[in-house]
């Protein structure tokens, strides 16, 4: 089996070690595009829309402290991927926001093999994360390869 | 960030197939669904929707707003409606403030005190009981105080005042927040049967959800789904003045549950994050509130006519026409706030938080319950 | 950095606009928002029962 691009979903956490080892492992077998990618997840602002009586300060600043603290998760899974990465060359790190089960949806149609954890992105995430691998089973379009 | 946000009216139009979508569906709901209900047959039975399931324009809108997100459009609301539902919140409070009009100082004053006295006596049970249950079931002390106060005083809004101060972690507020919404939901719509089933006047049944419900959002559909009328003496009426209590309670109690937290760590460590009470009233304070006072204020110097509660009299038309307005106000903003209530979030919620949540939740709900019905001479 | 060489996708995506709670800029301006709907919707009603 031979591709050209892997995605590998880093959440600077254990969770997304193996999957990130294993992404490693088979980028360094040929010539291969290796991604790492951490989503900020937004869809914290519809989770507490259900809040109707907050003041000032109370849901915004919730939602902003929430940024921060992924802010930093991204940060940490910047520095895990390019620790498992040395001296590597064709890899890239990149961060985005949104929903991350679709984010990473998007990505399979642009590569040729997704990795990911089934834990990923819990770390920092809303509950429905937990059934972020079986959206990715229904909807991913290319290989997708599942870690525990 | 939110400065670099554009402002609200170059953002309007993008509310507009949303609000559109809100409004046409209370229409349906008002126009042709409610009168339906009230004169179907099923299975040989007279209106079974209204008199067994209690079901009313509230309660349909909170399910069809449900229905959108959850099943026609899939676990989320489109882009293209997104901004139109959550000017829900806007229609709510503008709602709240309007019922202001439903007081006046006397009876504010009356239904204020029972409330106080009752919120303060659950606000310290559930403390309590919470304090000693995180300890039970392992919780850290970030995660306690959260559910503290998520708990004892208006669930998501006081979870999200109360997280950042207290350092929780987001997954674990997660956790809290999806357990205090589904706990929310569930009591929403049994409560209204419960309420009917048990022959509970408005005052007790608002008395009940207003101490027993944990989301404030809630207590208002609830008190809805139970009398659809808005006017004085109505659930909703008795209920709002508990949740405008517990609104304002929310800068004390997190300030309370901070001074908690912190006096369990290092001195040093808590430098520059705790925050005086000042400015957390200053930072914290519904300002909602303060329009909500001025309406009693208007209402109560006569500004509208007569309120039609003392004197005997039928009510003003200006009256008349705000009660109307106020109907379709919350019919509005419970369809958008229904598009709020994701059912895979819920279903998800677990761990020690859920199970803690859960406890505490159903306690309070019940003793609140109990208590009401012990002090019926009092609630009438 | 030297090992980081562009593919697909974009580097950053903007994650303000997606997490934001309201159409207002925070929650004490929807807040008056509410407030100066009530007024409006108020004064129209007095108006045109008068």
């Amino acid at each position: 089996m031979s591709f050209g691009s892997i995605v590998v979903a880093v959440d600077g956490a254990m969770a997304s070690q193996d999957a990130l080892d294993h992404a490693v492992y088979l980028a360094r077998l040929g010539p291969v595009y290796l991604a790492g990618i951490f989503v900020v997840d937004a869809k914290w602002a519809d989770f507490i829309g259900n809040d109707w009586q907050s003041a000032k300060g109370a849901r915004q600043g919730f939602l902003d402290y929430i940024r921060k603290e992924q802010e930093e998760q991204a940060e940490l899974a910047r520095l895990q991927f390019s620790l498992a990465t040395q001296g590597m060359d064709r890899v890239v790190f990149s961060v985005h926001a949104g929903d991350p089960a679709e984010v990473l949806v998007a990505q399979s149609g642009s590569t040729d093999v997704l990795i990911a954890s089934r834990r990923v992105f819990q770390v920092s995430g809303r509950p429905s994360l937990k059934s972020l691998a079986s959206m990715l089973a229904k909807k991913a379009s290319c290989p997708l390869m599942l870690f525990p | 960030m939110s400065s670099e946000s554009p402002g609200f009216f170059r953002q309007l139009p993008s509310a507009l197939p949303g609000l559109v979508l809100i409004v046409i569906t209370m229409m349906i709901i008002r126009i042709w669904i409610e009168p339906w209900m009230a004169h179907t047959k099923i299975f040989g039975m007279s209106k079974p929707l209204t008199d067994a399931f209690h079901l009313n324009y509230i309660l349909l809108g909170i399910m069809s707003g449900m229905l959108y997100r959850n099943i026609i459009f899939g676990g989320k609301i489109p882009d293209m409606l997104v901004d139109g539902f959550r000017l829900s919140r806007l229609m709510i409070k503008t709602g709240i403030i309007l019922l202001g009009s439903l007081y006046t100082f006397s009876a504010i004053i009356k239904l204020g005190f029972m409330a106080i006295a009752l919120i303060s006596a659950f606000v310290v049970l559930t403390v309590i009981m919470v304090l000693w249950l995180g300890k039970t079931f392992g919780l850290d002390r970030s995660m306690t105080a959260v559910l503290a106060n998520a708990l004892s005083i208006c669930g998501v809004s006081a979870a999200v005042a109360t997280s950042p101060a207290v350092e929780a972690k987001a997954s674990h507020v997660a956790y809290a927040i999806a357990t205090i919404l589904g706990f929310g939901v569930l009591t929403m719509f049994i409560s209204p049967t419960i309420g009917h089933e048990l022959g509970l006047t408005n005052m007790q049944y608002g008395a009940w959800i207003g101490t027993g419900i944990l989301n404030t959002g809630q207590v208002l559909a609830a008190a809805l789904a139970f009398d659809p009328q808005v006017g004085p003496g109505t659930a909703l009426a008795v209920a709002e003045v508990w949740n405008v209590m517990r609104v304002i309670a929310i800068p004390f109690a997190v300030f309370a549950v901070t001074l908690w937290y912190w006096a369990g760590k290092d001195a040093v460590d808590s430098m520059g994050n705790r925050q005086s009470l000042g400015s957390l009233l200053v930072e914290k304070f519904p300002v909602f509130v303060i329009g909500f006072m001025a309406m009693v204020f208007l209402t109560s110097m006569g500004t509208f006519g007569d309120v039609g509660v003392e004197s005997g009299h039928s009510p003003s038309a200006t009256i008349m026409s705000l009660r109307v307005t106020m109907q379709w106000i919350f019919g509005f903003g419970l369809v958008g706030l229904g598009g709020f209530i994701d059912i895979d979030e819920l279903r998800q919620a677990g761990g020690a938080p859920f199970r803690l949540g859960l406890v505490v939740g159903a306690t309070k709900y019940v003793a609140a319950l109990l208590v009401v019905l012990l002090l019926k001479q009092y609630f009438v | 950095m030297a090992n980081e060489e562009k593919f697909g996708g974009e580097e950053t995506g903007d994650a303000g606009m997606g997490n934001k709670a309201s159409l207002f800029k925070d929650d004490r301006a929807e807040d008056i928002g509410a407030i100066i709907i009530t007024l409006i919707i108020v004064v129209a009603i007095v108006l045109l029962k008068k």
